[in-house]
């Protein structure tokens, strides 16, 4: 039960800076998308590193809770800066938060649907139960399904795998960094037979990005854009000094009382760092592909999701446009 | 280093070794034998005692886990059959919880808005609170239960489900799980649930408390590989046993253990777990899915045996060593004697043979051994006694043997050149005995005109040969003086022979008389070979009777022969010992060989012809040793000389005088310039040598004979000054450069050089120089 976090507000790091050097650094307070783990491991490393004070700024990482989701965070003024998926921030721009992309750091969507063994394409699960988070993240496969006209019939679950390892879900929708690697080691005959990508469906949504409002972008645009840039140095950091990283970050949960397992934490470092990779260019660029981006806008507005056409300019920064 | 001499020079310490290291191959054996069964035995043990213990401790768990759902079931039951109302359920609910005291927690929970009354959520829950159990409706907006896994997924599967464990935050704090019993109305459709929490903490005791052996330790995990029970409390419910493989060096191992654990068998694994061999026994708690598992360390299960093992092997090593001891102590007391006995040994090899022999008390073979030294000892005493008279006997028989020798070759004449004034003959022989003393002779002198030789071969060799040899030379020399006829004088040898001949030995001879002015020649051959004429170029045996050897018979009439020796011409004889001299292969020498080697030799002077068969003889026999005594005697005759005379003073003024006679001498005889050339200086040289020194202080004669015949020339120069043999003169060093040579002697060794055959002696006090030469024109 993962709400136990939900009595953790605001959680803070401790800085070590003398006061007389915190004068002259911009104070930036930052949420990522869910507790510590690898997923955020470039912004815990940029942190400890101090590559954000080389950058000038304070950066305090506040973490969310289920009741206070980095978005709401940030609409609420709470935070300076947050994480989140582009179908979260697209779906807030939508409803009315004038957030701006400033770095777009994953370039791969991480859903992966996993089926039960017997079940060995997608059209196996249709009028089968298939197990997704209430909480969220799993909007691009209900579009997918519907876009197929796949029936599916969605089980809300808070989290975990238990549903899917207990026989009373024929399949279940998992982030490739994260529950996937529990479902492929909970002893069920699974193989990647019955795995399905959706960035290899067409899906291939973006995730995590950083996001500020419009109007804190307006006043502090170079404390902004140095927020991203240090956050690149970080994770570029975590990708040459992996095992450094994985202490770093088991060091953060240790902080926060977060069980982890050190396994599960570098199963999740390699695979963020591997989607971080544009599967055209081969690099990690931390912009936001105009293109992908559109195909995300139109895919949301076909199901319904959002509104309004939520266009490329008004939605990333200058800095980090795609010309 | 000090060890490895002992065992190589110690037989006490190797035998020792030898019985220490069987008896440690028996004792390795037999412990290794006891170790393998032990071992067995004790795995055996271990696998029937964790069988026992995981039985036991799975079935605990599952009676107690069938026992709250069969209380759950029982309840469910009853509300689908029976009408409630929904107040009353609190009450069940606390009822349960109160009266099974390994329950937390109890819910009925319904589908939204089952009563319109109550709302879209109702859920009657009882809980423990300290001591007391309290109620309170479980679901509220920010309990939203119909998404919970106790709820749903009962209500997905259709059936009554436990759930895997998870951690509690809102009521116990702790690690539980839930039993969840479904409900249907009476169409069949989904009503809700009935649960039972119960805390993991008995469970966790439970399984810790499995401990066979100090370091074992158990674990439990879920239906999908996660730890519930492990004695690491940052795994449970946070690693799997599939997590945590990836933190393994072989990931592969704990997969496998993990998968079959997953799908409920049992069984036994060992594998290296960490840093250590470890036995893993494994058992699923049946109607869960959870699966039990048992870490047993190998030197734990194996503790015992390897402590056992360890102290029969410190007790064998002590064993062997004791052994090892007592067999040295043992041994070498047994066989200390054999050292005394080396040492005796050596006293006795190095002469000491009245050294005392250890003492030996016991009556075993090293008594035996003690008796044989001691017979031994006396043995040796008595031995080296005789030894001793043997050795001086035979001393004394070699010295006199020696001196025997010394009279033999003494009866012989053996000085040459025998006759130096007399320039009608040239004599040379040898005598060689095969050993100390034999059994040839020879033997010549001259009466007037007439020489009288005789060569003869003793049957057998030796003492007995040598004694026979001397009667027959006597004898020959007596005579000879009265009786003219060689027949004759062969007749008389036999008859005396015969007379005293009781051993029946025999003597081949030869004997003649030759007369040197005629070459005439009167001869008896006594059974002897034939000599060899080299005469005119021509090589062949001398025409000779063989009769019969001396001392045979009695009476036997030798028949006497006659010839003549051409002028220039050799009369070579020989004994048996020439022609059969044995090579190392056994080949005799044989009279062709003779014959073929005398060939060219007719140009020779006497002693060169010996010396030149002597080498060829010695060619023959090689490293062989000499098989017979070997004797030759060649004369040659030159009754028709050219001769020249002349006597001279001891003044250098005569040189001139010489000069001139052997310039008129060569000129005669026909010698080539170059040869005259050489003469002149061979003459002048030993003249001027007799001139200077002969006579100090006073006048005195010198006498030089010149002649020639048939090619051989001979040069005789006496005088009757102080003794001087110049040929005990050193040879000059002639590789040296003139300056740097002793002054003296470059003269003689010129003369040496230049003559075929030079001689010295001193006669009737006359010194008497001999110069041979063959003149090849």
């Amino acid at each position: 039960m993962k709400n136990f976090f939900a009595n953790l507000v605001l959680l803070t790091i401790l800085s070590c800076i003398p006061m007389g050097a915190q004068d002259k650094l911009h104070k930036i307070t930052f949420s990522p998308s869910w507790m510590p783990q690898a997923q955020f491991a470039g912004y815990y490393v940029a942190l400890e590193k101090g590559f954000y004070r080389d950058a000038g700024l304070d950066v305090e990482i506040i973490i969310p809770s289920n009741s206070s989701p980095s978005v709401l965070k940030l609409k609420t003024g709470e935070v300076d800066i947050i994480s989140t998926q582009l179908v979260q921030a697209i779906a807030a721009k939508d409803a009315g938060t004038d957030l701006v992309n400033i770095c777009q750091t994953s370039q791969v969507n991480g859903l992966v649907i996993v089926a039960q063994p017997q079940y060995t394409s997608l059209e196996d699960l249709i009028g089968k139960r298939v197990a997704s988070w209430k909480s969220g993240f799993s909007e691009l496969a209900y579009c997918m399904a519907n876009d197929n006209g796949h029936n599916v019939e969605w089980i809300d679950i808070p989290s975990g795998i238990n549903y899917f390892i207990s026989g009373a879900v024929d399949g279940i929708l998992t982030m490739y960094y994260n529950e996937y690697f529990q479902v492929m080691n909970c002893g069920k005959k699974v193989t990647e037979q019955n795995v399905f990508h959706l960035s290899e469906y067409g899906y291939n949504v973006p995730e995590d990005g950083l996001y500020c409002l419009r109007s804190a972008y307006l006043n502090h645009e170079k404390e902004m854009n140095a927020f991203a840039q240090a956050s690149k140095r970080g994770w570029e950091y975590a990708r040459e000094h992996t095992d450094e990283t994985i202490d770093i970050v088991i060091k953060t949960m240790k902080i926060h009382n977060i069980a982890s397992s050190p396994s599960h934490q570098k199963w999740m470092l390699a695979k963020i760092l591997e989607l971080q990779i544009n599967k055209e260019t081969g690099q990690a660029s931390y912009t936001l592909d105009p293109k992908t981006f559109k195909f995300a806008v139109d895919v949301l507005k076909k199901n319904n999701l959002i509104k309004n056409d939520v266009t490329y300019d008004s939605f990333v920064s200058p800095e980090t446009r795609v010309k | 280093m000090k060890l490895f001499y002992n065992i190589k020079h110690s037989f006490s310490a190797r035998f020792s070794l030898y019985i220490l290291i069987l008896v440690g191959v028996v004792f390795l054996a037999t412990l290794s034998i006891t170790y393998i069964n032990s071992y067995r035995t004790i795995e055996n043990a271990a696998r029937e005692n964790a069988e026992i213990t995981m039985e036991k401790t799975t079935l605990e768990i599952e009676s107690l886990l069938s026992g709250l759902s069969k209380t759950v079931d029982n309840v469910a039951r009853i509300l689908q059959k029976e009408p409630f109302h929904p107040d009353s359920l609190y009450s069940i609910v606390r009822e349960i919880v109160e009266n099974n005291s390994d329950v937390i927690g109890s819910a009925i929970a319904f589908e939204p808005d089952h009563f319109r009354q109550k709302g879209y959520y109702y859920s009657p829950y009882a809980y423990r609170e300290g001591d007391k159990v309290s109620v309170k409706q479980l679901g509220t907006v920010d309990y939203d239960y119909f998404t919970k896994e106790w709820y749903q997924i009962p209500k997905l599967l259709d059936r009554n489900y436990w759930t895997e464990p998870y951690y509690d935050e809102g009521g116990g704090e702790a690690v539980m799980c839930t039993y969840s019993s479904i409900m249907k109305d009476e169409n069949g459709n989904f009503m809700g649930v009935v649960t039972v929490d119960i805390s993991l903490d008995w469970l966790s005791n439970l399984v810790q408390s499995i401990k066979p052996y100090p370091n074992s330790y158990s674990f439990l995990i879920g239906c999908g590989g996660t730890y519930i029970v492990h004695r690491q409390k940052n795994r449970i419910l946070n690693e799997s046993i599939f997590s945590i493989s990836y933190e393994e060096p072989d990931p592969s191992i704990s997969q496998r253990i993990g998968q079959k654990m997953v799908d409920g068998e049992t069984g036994e694994e060992i594998v290296m777990n960490d840093d250590y061999l470890a036995y893993i026994f494994y058992a699923p708690i049946e109607n869960i899915g959870w699966s039990l598992a048992m870490v047993c360390p190998a030197d734990d299960i194996f503790a015992e045996l390897t402590r056992t093992s360890r102290t029969i092997g410190l007790y064998s090593i002590g064993g062997l060593l004791l052994i090892f001891v007592f067999c040295l102590i043992a041994i070498r007391r047994v066989t200390s004697p054999l050292k005394s006995f080396a040492v005796s040994a050596k006293k006795i090899a190095h002469g000491d043979f009245n050294v005392a022999l250890p003492v030996i008390k016991s009556e075993d073979e090293m008594m035996e051994l003690r008796n044989s030294f001691d017979y031994l000892q006396k043995e040796l005493v008595r031995y080296m006694d005789s030894l001793q008279n043997t050795a001086s006997a035979k001393e004394k028989i070699e010295s006199e043997l020696r001196i025997a020798r010394q009279i033999q070759l003494g009866m012989i004449p053996k000085t040459f050149p025998a006759f130096p004034t007399r320039t009608d003959m040239d004599i040379y022989a040898i005598l060689n005995p095969a050993k100390e003393v034999g059994g040839d002779l020879y033997d010549f002198y001259i009466d007037g005109d007439r020489l009288l030789f005789v060569i003869g071969d003793v049957s057998g060799k030796g003492v007995p040969a040598s004694l026979l040899m001397a009667v027959t030379r006597s004898m020959f020399r007596s005579a000879s003086a009265y009786l003219h006829s060689p027949a004759e004088i062969v007749s008389a040898l036999s008859a005396a022979i015969v007379d005293s001949n009781d051993s029946n030995m025999f003597v081949t001879l030869f004997l003649g008389i030759l007369n040197l002015k005629t070459g005439e020649i009167n001869y008896c051959n006594a059974g002897h070979n034939p000599p060899v004429l080299l005469s005119s170029g021509n090589v062949g045996f001398f025409p000779v009777e063989p009769n019969i050897p001396l001392g045979l018979f009695e009476g036997f009439e030798y028949k006497e022969q006659n010839g003549v020796i051409p002028n220039g011409a050799t009369l070579f004889c020989y004994t048996d010992g020439l022609t059969e001299a044995e090579s190392e292969t056994k080949e005799l020498y044989g009279e062709d060989r003779l014959l073929k080697v005398l060939e060219d030799k007719e140009l020779y002077t006497s002693k060169n012809q010996i010396n030149a068969v002597y080498e060829d003889v010695r060619a023959h026999v090689g490293n062989a040793d000499q098989s017979d005594d070997l004797t030759m005697l060649s004369i040659t005759v030159f009754y028709k000389t050219i001769s020249r005379k002349i006597v001279i003073t001891n003044d250098l003024s005569e040189i001139e005088t010489l000069k001139s006679t052997v310039d008129s001498f060569c000129e005669e005889v026909k010698i080539s310039p170059e040869l005259s050339m050489q003469l002149q200086l061979v003459l002048e040289e030993a003249v001027t040598n007799v001139i200077l020194y002969a006579y100090p202080d006073k006048k005195g004669d010198i006498e030089l004979e010149l002649s020639q015949c048939n090619g051989h020339l001979t040069f005789v120069l006496s005088d009757r000054g102080i003794p001087y043999n110049p040929l005990e003169k050193e040879d000059p060093d002639v590789t040296l450069a003139a300056e740097e040579r002793p002054i003296g002697g470059l003269g003689i060794y010129f003369i040496k050089q230049l003559m075929d055959e030079v001689g010295y002696n001193r006669n009737d006090g006359k010194n008497i120089f001999t110069m041979k030469k063959i003149q090849n024109n």
